[in-house]
């Protein structure tokens, strides 16, 4: 073997090039095999984790997967509004079937973050834990995901204007309302909260209550974020910048029952049911039968998605498997070549005693060598595609730990490489077996 | 030590060759002469065990070379045979340390770095030991390609037209070099060559016709 792997390793470095052509077409095929793997398994461990335990979103009508993605990842538009008094008796805890019930208020952000309005429960949803400060207690007050924190430059006491919708847009911002103040800044979680900004219910409440309507002439309002307001009934002027219709704008503290507050408008309801029977089985569809409320179980809506987007991953899976096939002719013609240069070195060595299966197993080795180069320069290929898709996208999407672990369908992806590396090897290694030693 | 009889060969062609039959002493030095196409690189192929004869018999030492298999064959001749060429034939992707200790691992031996650059001291060569063999002489690649021959200790050594390619006084000193060398080592030494230069310096020819 050794002897093997000395020829094999002088003749892959004397000639470099159609080496480096071999390995680089083998590393984009599994680099791109490679990069679905870690993208899929990150999208998956996302989606997972930012459920926490969320069996139900209630929201208003419209799309199921905008009501998830909005409520729980807070990447899409809100679905629009819904009255408290519709929804009262979920967050009474005397609920039978709901165990927690956790209402966000959305609508407003700062320089592209969202302000989710809340209530202490949803940090609890997260275990996020106080770094800095203490947490929101009065209204106007927010806490900050640690990465909003760190990329919004914000420190304790800071304050700032919110802006409304979620577009950077200085024509927006609630330039007559309060300031919020910066009361404390969370660890970071890995999750989604990292990038919010938390702030109490009546917040939301007040802002939207508390500015000159007036003045809101100027702005577009059916165009931020893209409401569905046909899809609920009975909405007021407030309802059209998902505000409530309560005339008091006191900035009194968050009442502990936030579902007293019939006359208030919330945009989503993250529920946890206290187990699992028939009859939570059939709730969300009882809501949506017979309410004007809309109840999505984010685990079923995101399988959902993930299906639709299988296929375009089918595609590119097709694609790399293609690339992969391609560098394995693109390594038996290299072989060939390489066979047609070495004649004459392989007719010595069959003189100077080599046998003819020394010389098969040195053309195999030589292909292995290649495969196990390009599917290795694939791996870190691939993880150098996720990070610099991290780069571009970590505001929203930001890996997790271990996101560039190797995953055991890489570990099969190369094994592949390898066996097909094998097989093309094969005939060359044949006429390379049968090479006549000759004087 | 080396005992050729009744030899026959046939070409693919299907024309056959005798070849006289000759016998050598262990450490004795012969030069095989004849023509070109007399048969010298057939009867090399045959001693070498990498052609097969009709007819005939070669044993070498104890070993009769074509009663054994393919791949015993192959092993025997990297063991026992040291065969030099016209030209060096050395493998252009490996240091010339490397070339000639090709030789050795194929053997099965133990590759002794220590005294393989002694025997590269004695032919001058020792400073060529990491190059490459398109960084050398010709002259240079022809003593690598000898000292490859003689690095496992063959029993037996087959020379190929050692000289044909070089001036009076390299192909004498080539010759030379390798009557020294066959003789430290004990080793059977055939020439095969046309080069009537030399005759002289042999005490046993074998003549082809």
């Amino acid at each position: 073997m050794g002897t093997t792997w000395q020829l094999v390793m002088g003749y892959l470095r004397y000639r470099p090039l159609a080496a480096t052509l071999s390995i680089g077409l083998l590393a984009l095929g599994v680099g791109l095999l490679s990069l679905l793997v870690l993208l899929d398994q990150q999208l998956t461990r996302q989606f997972e984790r930012n459920l926490a335990g969320i069996d139900l979103v209630i929201g208003a009508k419209g799309s199921p997967l905008q009501l998830v993605t909005s409520s729980i990842y807070h990447a899409d538009a809100p679905t629009g509004n819904v009255p408290i008094a519709e929804v009262k008796a979920f967050g009474n805890p005397k609920h039978p079937l709901i165990e927690e019930a956790i209402p966000l208020a959305l609508g407003d952000s700062y320089r592209g973050r969202r302000i989710v309005g809340t209530t202490q429960s949803f940090l609890g949803l997260y275990d996020a834990s106080i770094a800095q400060g203490k947490t929101f207690d009065k209204p106007f007050e927010v806490v900050l995901g640690a990465n909003a924190a760190r990329k919004l430059a914000l420190s304790l006491g800071d304050e700032f204007k919110s802006v409304h919708g979620l577009d950077d847009n200085p024509d927006l911002v609630h330039a007559d309302g309060k300031s919020f103040s910066v009361s404390g800044i969370l660890e970071p979680t890995g999750l989604v909260i990292d990038e919010l900004i938390i702030t109490q219910l009546q917040t939301v409440w007040d802002v939207h209550g508390s500015h000159d309507h007036g003045e809101e002439d100027a702005h577009d309002h059916d165009d931020h974020e893209g409401h569905d307001h046909d899809n609920h009934t009975g909405h007021d002027h407030a309802d059209e910048h998902n505000v409530p219709t309560s005339e008091p704008r006191t900035l009194n503290p968050e009442p502990a029952a936030w579902y007293t507050k019939t006359d208030q408008n919330i945009t989503a309801l993250l529920a946890k049911f206290k187990g699992r029977n028939t009859m939570t089985l059939n709730f969300a569809r009882n809501l949506n039968a017979n309410t004007n409320l809309m109840a999505a179980t984010p685990a079923v809506v995101m399988a959902q998605f993930s299906e639709q987007v299988s296929s375009a991953e089918d595609v590119i899976q097709a694609l790399a498997i293609v690339i992969v096939l391609a560098s394995m002719l693109s390594l038996l013609i290299i072989l060939l070549n390489a066979l047609r240069e070495r004649k004459g070195d392989l007719s010595l060595l069959r003189a100077l005693g080599a046998t003819p299966g020394f010389i098969f197993g040195m053309v195999l080795l030589e292909s292995v060598v290649l495969a196990i180069l390009g599917s290795l320069a694939g791996l870190v290929l691939g993880r150098f595609g996720l990070w610099i898709l991290n780069q571009q996208l970590a505001d929203k999407y930001p890996v997790g730990q271990g996101a560039f672990a190797l995953q055991t369908v890489e570990g099969y992806a190369v094994l592949g490489a390898i066996g097909l590396a094998l097989i093309a090897a094969l005939y060359p290694a044949w006429r390379a077996y049968r090479v006549d030693p000759g004087l | 030590m080396l005992l050729s009889e009744g030899l026959q060969f046939a070409y693919p062609s299907g024309t056959s060759l005798s070849l006289p039959d000759v016998s050598l002493e262990a450490g004795e030095q012969a030069l095989i002469l004849g023509p070109s196409g007399s048969g010298k690189s057939t009867l090399l192929g045959l001693w070498s065990g990498l052609l097969s004869p009709k007819q005939g018999t070669i044993q070498v030492g104890e070993t009769e070379v074509h009663a054994l298999t393919g791949r015993d064959r192959d092993h025997w001749r990297a063991r026992h045979v040291g065969i030099v060429y016209q030209r060096p034939r050395l493998i252009e992707s490996q240091s010339v340390f490397n070339n000639i200790a090709l030789q050795s691992k194929l053997s099965g031996k133990p590759v002794d770095r220590a005294a393989i650059l002694a025997d590269m001291e004695g032919l001058q060569i020792a400073h060529l030991a990491d190059r490459y063999p398109s960084d050398c002489s010709v002259g240079e690649q022809q003593r690598v390609g000898i000292l490859r021959a003689l690095v496992h200790a063959p029993q037996l050594i087959l020379a190929d037209e050692p000289t044909s390619a070089l001036d009076t006084k390299n192909a004498l000193a080539v010759a030379d070099l390798l009557q020294q060398q066959a003789k430290l080592r004990g080793a059977t030494l055939a020439v095969v060559t046309h080069d009537d230069r030399l005759r002289p310096l042999f005490s046993r020819t074998v003549e082809l016709n």
